[in-house]
């Protein structure tokens, strides 16, 4: 995703846990960790010495464990809400002053099709990302006064990291459940939230979009 | 910063408020103007805008607050609900930073 937009000629500024992957000179990297409210603070603090606006903010991070409801530990519905749902709020919420100088601002959140098809053994996950639904459809509709669209995406199975856990069977179950029954790959994601970011979608906001067919 | 100095702060951020309003619509500029809630001249999303600014004015004189309150939409006990509520309640978190600083 960075490297598509890298190549559109604009700078990207990503943040994970750890050190960068790429290398670009119109790429800036920062190790963070978003489970901590005042690190992204700080973030945010010094982002505005050096910008002077941000055009699109894309919450990718997320965290997923597979268990069962009846076995699954307080801690982790803790830590996958602190990363999925904490970390998604505050980065929108610190990041509006900077979107709001934006000509066409957009917001992006990473949701997951285990929100439609209810997944079992995956409902802390799935809540997370039902709370990041409903979070970015009412921001729709509050900043939408500041021109900031708001949208959010879920990929059907792609082969990343957040899935190589999961047996080879249960991904094929669930793109049997997809209107085009096909692995999706990042450039198909990529696409979308391109389409999304577009200064021509000015009008698309508050919508959740899955790939694949899922509804 | 002196309590002089945020209310100037303020009051800047109400006068680009007022750039994008009508002149019979424009926010009178005083030390008792009232924002938010009875007889405020802004709703929530201006209020929120007003806040977003004057956040902003204050990080670039190199203070990191955050304004947001459980009780920011309150008609009745908004801190935000007139300039000198809001004048106070910045002094009161810049004085906290600084002591927790210190």
């Amino acid at each position: 995703m960075a490297e598509y937009f890298l190549a559109q000629g604009n700078t990207v500024i990503g943040c994970a846990r750890t050190d960068a992957t790429i290398l670009h000179s119109q790429y800036q990297h920062h190790i963070l960790d978003i489970t901590s409210a005042e690190a992204i603070a700080e973030f945010f603090f010094k982002l505005r010495k050096d910008l002077k606006h941000l055009d699109v903010l894309i919450n990718n991070a997320g965290v997923a464990k597979m268990n069962a409801f009846a076995t699954t530990p307080l801690e982790s519905v803790q830590k996958i809400f602190t990363v999925n749902v904490n970390g998604t709020f505050l980065f929108c919420q610190k990041a509006i002053g900077l979107l709001r100088k934006s000509l066409h601002p957009r917001i992006i959140n990473i949701s997951s099709i285990a929100v439609p098809l209810r997944l079992e053994g995956e409902a802390v996950y799935a809540a997370s990302k039902s709370a990041v639904e409903t979070l970015t459809r009412i921001m729709a509709k509050e900043l939408g006064n500041f021109n900031i669209t708001c949208n959010a995406v879920g990929p059907s199975p792609i082969a990343t990291d957040l899935i190589k856990g999961v047996g080879r069977e249960k991904i094929d179950r669930l793109i049997h459940q997809q209107a085009i029954p096909k692995m999706a790959t990042v450039d198909d994601l990529v696409h979308l939230v391109d389409f999304l970011s577009h200064p021509a979608s000015g009008m698309i906001t508050g919508q959740v979009i899955y790939l694949g067919g899922i509804s | 910063m002196t309590r002089e100095e945020i209310q100037k702060l303020i009051f800047d951020a109400l006068v680009m408020v007022n750039h994008a309003r009508d002149e019979n619509e424009k926010i009178p500029i005083t030390a008792e103007t009232a924002l938010f809630g009875n007889d405020g001249h802004l709703d929530s999303m201006g209020l929120v805008g007003l806040l977003i600014d004057v956040e902003e004015s204050l990080q670039n004189e190199g203070i990191r607050i955050s304004l947001s309150d459980e009780r920011a939409m309150s008609e009745k006990n908004s801190p935000f609900r007139n300039v000198p509520t809001l004048t106070d309640y910045i002094v009161n978190l810049i004085g906290n930073v600084e002591n927790a600083g210190a």
